[in-house]
């Protein structure tokens, strides 16, 4: 019969998929309790944080590896977003030159430092500017909300940006497959050309923040990063 | 190569290991330093087989508890000798600068 801490462990690892868990479960199951003792604890007992935690981790490495269709739609989502927000990033550079107006420099260093990283195979590097630039934009929405501002503007700004930050996050964990530098690169130039092009000619508007999203995606359909991608290398942790 | 592909190989290095004992070895090789959680062994174990450094070897079933033993491959010793060889050098090129120090 087993122990409600067995029975606490094997519910933990139902966060892996079905085909991982008929492969591992039982072996894991032997390993985890091994390294427990006492009835109290086989009582009693739970698999803790830190299992827990590893546990998550190794569920979305599995669940997110190279060549599965989940894991490729998460990256495509990761990369389009740093895409979409460089786009975005030379659109008000340009307007701010045109036409005046607050530069966000420093975001636009976070994200630009976040793409780049991907591209250069900087896992770390892209993690830690897409996620310090996703904390500053809760801030921003956070000091929005307190102050009666405009909140549902500022949540249009961020929201992408939020959906991008976790998707790198999730996606390019240290398995992962490496995005096709050349076509994203390429990508990125054209569509900053035209977000800068744009935010030269045209004064920026919530409809021109739109634009910059269109201008990525039609640049992500036009290049296609997606194809080039070389399946089974992993990223380096640099 | 992380710091836990490392020990798991030079654990795998004597003879083929089930994974508690892999987790046992690891924890004595760093002197305590390095306890892996199951969850984290796994995701090194899956990695090791994919780059082709360790494969299954045999399984048995302990206490009515299944153990899947692993082994290290021609490639493991390689690129366990590769690392050992790197950290050897980092370990010498700072043990000479400590030592000029020293000497200053």
């Amino acid at each position: 019969m087993s122990s409600n801490l067995e029975r606490r462990y094997r519910a933990l690892l139902r966060v892996l998929p079905v085909w991982y868990r008929a492969e591992r479960e039982e072996e894991m199951v032997g390993i985890f309790l091994a390294g427990r003792d006492g009835d109290l604890d086989a009582e009693y007992g739970w698999p803790g944080w830190g299992e827990a935690w590893a546990t998550l981790g190794l569920a979305v490495r599995v669940r997110l590896r190279a060549r599965s269709r989940a894991g490729d739609v998460v990256r495509l989502v990761a990369s389009a977003g740093l895409l979409g927000h460089v786009v975005s990033a030379a659109q008000g550079a340009a307007a701010v030159v045109r036409f005046g107006g607050v530069w966000t420099g420093w975001f636009d260093a976070l994200v630009v430092a976040a793409f780049v990283g991907l591209v250069a195979g900087r896992r770390v590097m892209a993690r830690v500017a897409v996620a310090v630039a996703a904390l500053c934009g809760v801030v921003v929405a956070l000091r929005a909300a307190l102050s009666a501002g405009p909140v549902g503007w500022v949540l249009v700004v961020q929201v992408p940006l939020w959906v991008t930050a976790v998707a790198v996050l999730l996606g390019f964990h240290r398995e992962a497959p490496p995005v096709a530098r050349v076509r994203w690169s390429v990508a990125a130039v054209v569509g900053a050309v035209v977000g800068a092009v744009w935010g030269f000619l045209v004064p920026l508007s919530m409809a021109g923040f739109g634009g910059a999203w269109l201008v990525a995606a039609a640049v992500v359909v036009v290049f296609r990063p997606w194809a080039g991608v070389r399946a089974g290398t992993p990223v380096s942790a640099g | 190569m992380s710091e836990q592909a490392f020990l798991v190989l030079t654990a795998l290095a004597e003879e083929p290991l089930h994974g508690y004992a892999v987790v046992q070895s690891v924890e004595s090789l760093s002197e305590g330093r390095v306890v892996l959680r199951v969850g984290t062994l796994y995701g090194v174990l899956d990695r090791l087989v994919a780059e082709g450094l360790t494969e299954r070897d045999r399984e048995e079933v302990h206490q009515g508890r299944l153990r899947r033993y692993y082994r290290l491959t021609d490639a493991g010793v390689r690129a366990l000798s590769a690392e050992v060889a790197r950290l050897s050098a980092n370990v010498r090129a700072a043990s000479s600068v400590l030592r000029a120090r020293e000497a200053r």
